[in-house]
């Protein structure tokens, strides 16, 4: 292969990123720029692809309903509180698995809990409807939704923490035990930092499901609890759908994702062990 | 006075790896375990840190049975082959950790942690974490951590067997001369024959589950008990041939091929009250010298003629194999010294060197 | 084929402000069927040359010629040189046939052609039982031995090997270097040897070229790099145990030309160094001596000084004695000593020839000049 063979094989790659990246952030430029449109300016038969008048002030029409900011306080407490009870215990089950249970025992098992996330979750709606209406806090609370969150979230917290923890080096611990710290302190003070990185994904991955989650809160809740995509179909006027507000409380929505994003990359990217054996 | 004591221990995985192993290491003492790799030697530190569970035997450390503690209860230490620092400590932390456990005063543990970063040259790294720091400089993190807390046992796995050649003889300095090992036992692991005689008041030659010899460096490098062990301390290896004993006239000779060797009487002796015919003759190549012209002959000294087959002059000394009537012999010669591949050459063998093994189970048959 | 000419060779790694220099003007001449190592500390500018002699590397300036022609701009398959890497890098799908095969199939030659040569193969390297398995059922040393005879089954010009002994346990490790002396015996290729290792370079090669900070040190031959080492580098890198160095004072010819080290320890220099300081007209120096060019026992013409014994090292073959005279250490090798203690007074001896002075400041070797 000749050096201008080379060149030509990168501009052709370069060329198609272009086309796919252009692709993949069409859709997220028109809706910001929809929610910066009148509302008669998106019904035109012929789309803009600049708004004609900018109406910014659709970002605080959003809030002119009281349940808008409701219902953005309702999907943190469900997600914040999935998050927490997903990464608490899906680390726990996650070390179990990875050290005490190996073998055909431990991989069917840790196998098992995975298949939890195989089937179709609309196969369970009516079950889970009937189960939670049983429970002391009915289906419409907190609770319900946090729990039911649970089981989506939690077999792959496990699965995911285990895959981390097998990676981290068992010799860490061996040598915190022969230091005079018991399996528990060491747990604790050597292997939960170094997995520390995995733990960070694994509470995004599970913070983005329950914050985006739109079937089950749709069908269980929506008058005592309402999280923000239930409550996005309420921006109508009549028989007219208000696009201009849904896109822009949908901007809105994506704001605290984006930015825990930014926030957290820096460490998901961090290897897991850090030159910790060898050199 | 014993200090550590294994009593008959076994341990296996899928096949037995230690297999009813006993020793006796006294206070003050180190003692090298040397073998090939795979043998089983870090299992057996494994075992005497309580990382592995016996399957059966008994351990004692200054006469408590310890068998069924748990390793953080045992006031053992232990460097990793891999050091395993915890990679989100700084050196300081990760030597302060031992102590730490033992729930120490800071300022107590801060002036432990300067007193061995001082002996082991580390204290300008204090505050680096360990991927910041070289082989070299972890090896002695990992030393220093386990120097911490004045443990009754130092175990010591393949410590330096990963750095250069350079930094592992001044680390060897360094255990020869660290006081802080002298005051309780270490058992220190290495597949390196070298640093073995180096470093051990006494060394145990591991292979099939067990120390098949034990003694001090003079002891197994000089009277090997058996044919593994002369081979596996030596580089190059000890030469071994099989051979037929024969004698003609009162003249005992060994025969390998058409190579026919004097034997030494004294061996005579040993070897004809045993009835041995055939067995293993091992002769180390440092005894097999290249005569170079002038040199007068020894008494008890045999001269054949050799032809090179290849010669590498290394730093210290020359290595060449040549090719001494049909049989092969490795040469131990000096490095200033030029062969030529082809080259002929007179050699010059002392039969009072020369070591004889069974050929069934490799024993050396002069007691 | 002929030689191996590399001329003014530069690599410049992102030119501009963050620019890394890692090969600078290196001059090498490598004759045909010469057996030369490329050593040096990691970092030093060894794995940038060698990946340009190969081709997977571009060249920032300075030429690279075989024989005649010049090859800066060739491809690496033009080029004619085969390369056996550190890791192996055998198919583990493919048999050990397939393997050494291989590249053999790649440049369409004939199966019957290929059955041969791959048998021919075999036999010098001794795997010819080894044919019909996978490389995952194979020892480090038997994988090492089929990762040659691949590269040496194309017939190259040029036989590169990277490091490929690293991975190997000593006592191996000592057999492959024979065995590869051997190859080279039988073969006659010019082989280019890249290693961080003074002992495999020593061993094996006919010449070699030390690299430290991008930048050639020393060509030459095994005494050459002993006993005249161009500087303070080269001494300390070749060799084991390491050079003794000391820093010393010199007063010229009222101390009839010797090194005073620190109040009591003098070390005699031969005519050729005491000319070569009184033309430098320096006043301190670093000595140097090599462990193995000092000894307990008398030598003829030598010089002694006097010291304590502090370690006696037993290594089997040999000891190392290490000795203080007046606060200052040095090491010596020796023929295995029983009857030495710690502490006992010993008298060292070595000839003044031995004893090599490197300038205070350069750090080159002080020599006359010619």
């Amino acid at each position: 292969m000749t050096e201008s063979n080379i060149k030509l094989i990168k501009i052709i790659l370069l060329a198609f990123l272009l086309v796919w990246i252009v692709f993949t952030l069409f859709p997220l430029y028109f809706q910001l720029i929809t929610s910066l449109k009148p509302v008669a300016e998106i019904n035109a038969m012929v789309p803009t692809f600049w708004p004609e008048t900018f109406r910014p002030g659709n970002y605080l029409g959003i809030f002119a309903d009281p349940g808008s900011l409701k219902s953005l306080m309702d999907s943190l407490i469900v997600s914040i509180s999935n998050t927490i009870l997903s990464l608490l215990l899906g680390t726990l089950a996650g070390y179990a698995l990875a050290r005490y249970l190996k073998g055909i025992v431990g991989e069917n098992l840790a196998f098992w809990i995975l298949s939890n996330r195989m089937f179709p979750p609309v196969a369970v709606i009516i079950p889970m409807f009937f189960l939670f209406d049983a429970t002391p806090w009915g289906t419409d609370s907190y609770v319900s939704l946090i729990l039911l969150y649970l089981v989506f979230n939690l077999p792959l917290a496990t699965w995911l923490m285990m895959v981390f923890f097998r990676d981290a080096p068992r010799e860490l611990e061996e040598a915190s035990y022969l230091d005079g710290y018991t399996p528990l302190k060491t747990f604790f003070k050597i292997t939960l930092p170094l997995v520390f990185p995995g733990m960070i994904s694994v509470a995004m991955l599970c913070w983005i499901f329950a914050w985006n989650e739109y079937l089950f809160a749709n069908l269980l809740t929506g008058t005592t609890v309402k999280t923000f995509p239930v409550h996005i179909p309420s921006f109508t006027q009549g028989s007219q759908t208000l696009w201009n507000l849904v896109m822009a409380f949908s901007m809105v929505a994506m704001i605290p994702p984006v930015g825990m994003f930014i926030i957290l990359r820096r460490y998901m990217v961090r290897g897991l062990s850090l030159g910790v054996v060898k050199g | 006075m014993v200090h550590l004591e294994l009593n008959k221990i076994c341990k296996g995985f899928d096949h037995p790896v230690i297999d009813r192993l006993s020793l006796k290491v006294d206070k003050g003492e180190f003692f090298v375990i040397v073998g090939p790799s795979g043998i089983g030697k870090t299992t057996l530190l494994r075992c005497i840190a309580g990382l592995e569970k016996l399957d059966e035997g008994e351990i004692f450390i200054e006469g408590d049975n310890v068998t069924n503690v748990p390793p953080y209860n045992r006031n053992v230490a232990m460097t990793f082959e891999s050091y395993a620092l915890y990679p989100h400590m700084t050196v300081f932390e990760n030597i302060a950790n031992p102590l730490k456990a033992l729930k120490k005063e800071d300022s107590l543990i801060r002036s432990r942690v300067y007193e061995i970063a001082e002996l082991l040259h580390i204290d300008g790294l204090l505050e680096r974490k360990p991927h910041e720091i070289s082989g070299g400089q972890k090896q002695r993190t990992a030393l220093g951590r386990t120097l911490a807390a004045h443990p009754r046992v130092f175990l010591l796995d393949e410590p330096i067997s990963h750095l250069d050649a350079k930094i592992r003889a001044e680390l060897r300095t360094q255990f020869h001369t660290l006081e802080a090992l002298r005051e309780v036992s270490t058992v220190y692991v290495t597949h390196d024959y070298a640093e073995a005689l180096s470093l051990g008041d006494r060394i145990g030659v591991m292979g099939n589950g067990g120390l098949v010899q034990i003694g001090t460096a003079h002891e197994i490098y000089e009277k090997p008990n058996s044919l593994f062990v002369a081979q596996h301390l030596g580089q190059p290896s000890i030469n071994s041939l099989e051979i037929d004993l024969i004698e003609e006239a009162e003249k005992p000779s060994a025969i390998a091929g058409s190579l026919k060797l004097p034997v030494d009487l004294n061996h005579w002796e040993h070897l004809k009250r045993k009835n041995i015919t055939k067995c293993t003759l091992g002769i180390r190549p440092q005894f097999v010298k290249v005569v170079n012209g002038d040199q007068s002959s020894e008494d008890n000294s045999l001269e054949l003629n050799g032809m090179v087959e290849v010669y590498e002059a290394l730093g210290a000394y020359g290595v060449m194999i040549t090719s001494v009537v049909g049989q092969k012999l490795t040469v131990l010669t000096d490095p200033e010294d030029k062969y030529d591949h082809d080259e002929n050459i007179i050699i010059r063998i002392d039969p009072s060197t020369f070591n004889y093994f069974d050929l069934n189970n490799g024993v050396n048959l002069i007691p | 084929m002929s030689t191996l000419k590399i001329k003014n060779l530069n690599k410049i790694y992102n030119p501009g402000k963050n620019q890394v220099h890692a090969v600078k003007d290196l001059n090498l001449e490598i004759q045909d069927g010469e057996f030369v190592a490329l050593l040096g500390p990691s970092g030093c500018g060894k794995t940038s040359t060698l990946r340009m002699i190969v081709g997977l590397e571009s060249i920032t300036s300075g030429t690279i010629m075989f024989g005649d022609e010049v090859m800066n701009e060739m491809t690496p398959e033009k080029r004619n040189v085969a390369m056996a890497f550190e890791s192996y890098a055998l198919y583990p799908n493919f048999t050990v046939f397939e393997n050494l095969s291989f590249p053999l199939e790649v440049r369409n030659i004939e199966s019957t052609i290929r059955t041969k040569k791959v048998n021919e193969i075999a036999e010098m390297l001794q795997i010819s039982d080894l044919l019909n398995q996978k490389p995952g059922q194979l020892s480090g040393g038997q994988q090492q031995r089929i990762s040659l005879g691949r590269a040496l089954i194309r017939d190259p010009a040029v036989f590169i090997l990277d490091e490929v002994m690293s991975h190997l346990d000593a006592h191996l490790k000592f057999k492959m270097l024979f065995e590869l002396k051997k190859i080279h015996q039988n073969l006659k290729k010019t082989m280019i040897y890249v290693t961080h290792d003074q002992m495999e370079a020593l061993a094996l090669s006919d010449k070699v070229a030390v690299m430290a900070n991008s930048e050639l040190q020393q060509f030459g031959n095994r005494n050459s790099l002993y006993h005249q080492p161009k500087n303070r580098f080269v001494a300390d890198f070749i060799g084991e145990p390491a050079t003794n160095f000391m820093d010393a004072e010199y007063n010229g010819e009222e101390d009839q030309g010797q090194m005073k080290v620190g109040d009591s320890l003098n070390f005699f220099l031969n005519e050729e160094s005491i000319n070569a300081m009184n033309n430098a007209k320096i006043s301190e120096a670093t000595i140097g001596i090599r462990p193995q060019n000092l000894s307990v026992e008398p030598l003829v013409g030598g010089k002694s000084v006097k010291g304590q014994l502090l370690i006696n090292e037993f290594l089997g073959e040999r000891s190392i004695l290490e000795i203080e005279s007046n606060g200052v250490h040095y090491k010596v090798l020796s023929y295995p000593q029983r009857n030495l203690n710690k502490g006992d007074t010993m008298t060292v001896y070595y000839h003044p020839k031995d004893v090599m002075v490197f300038h205070p400041e350069t750090e080159e070797l002080v020599m006359e000049t010619p």
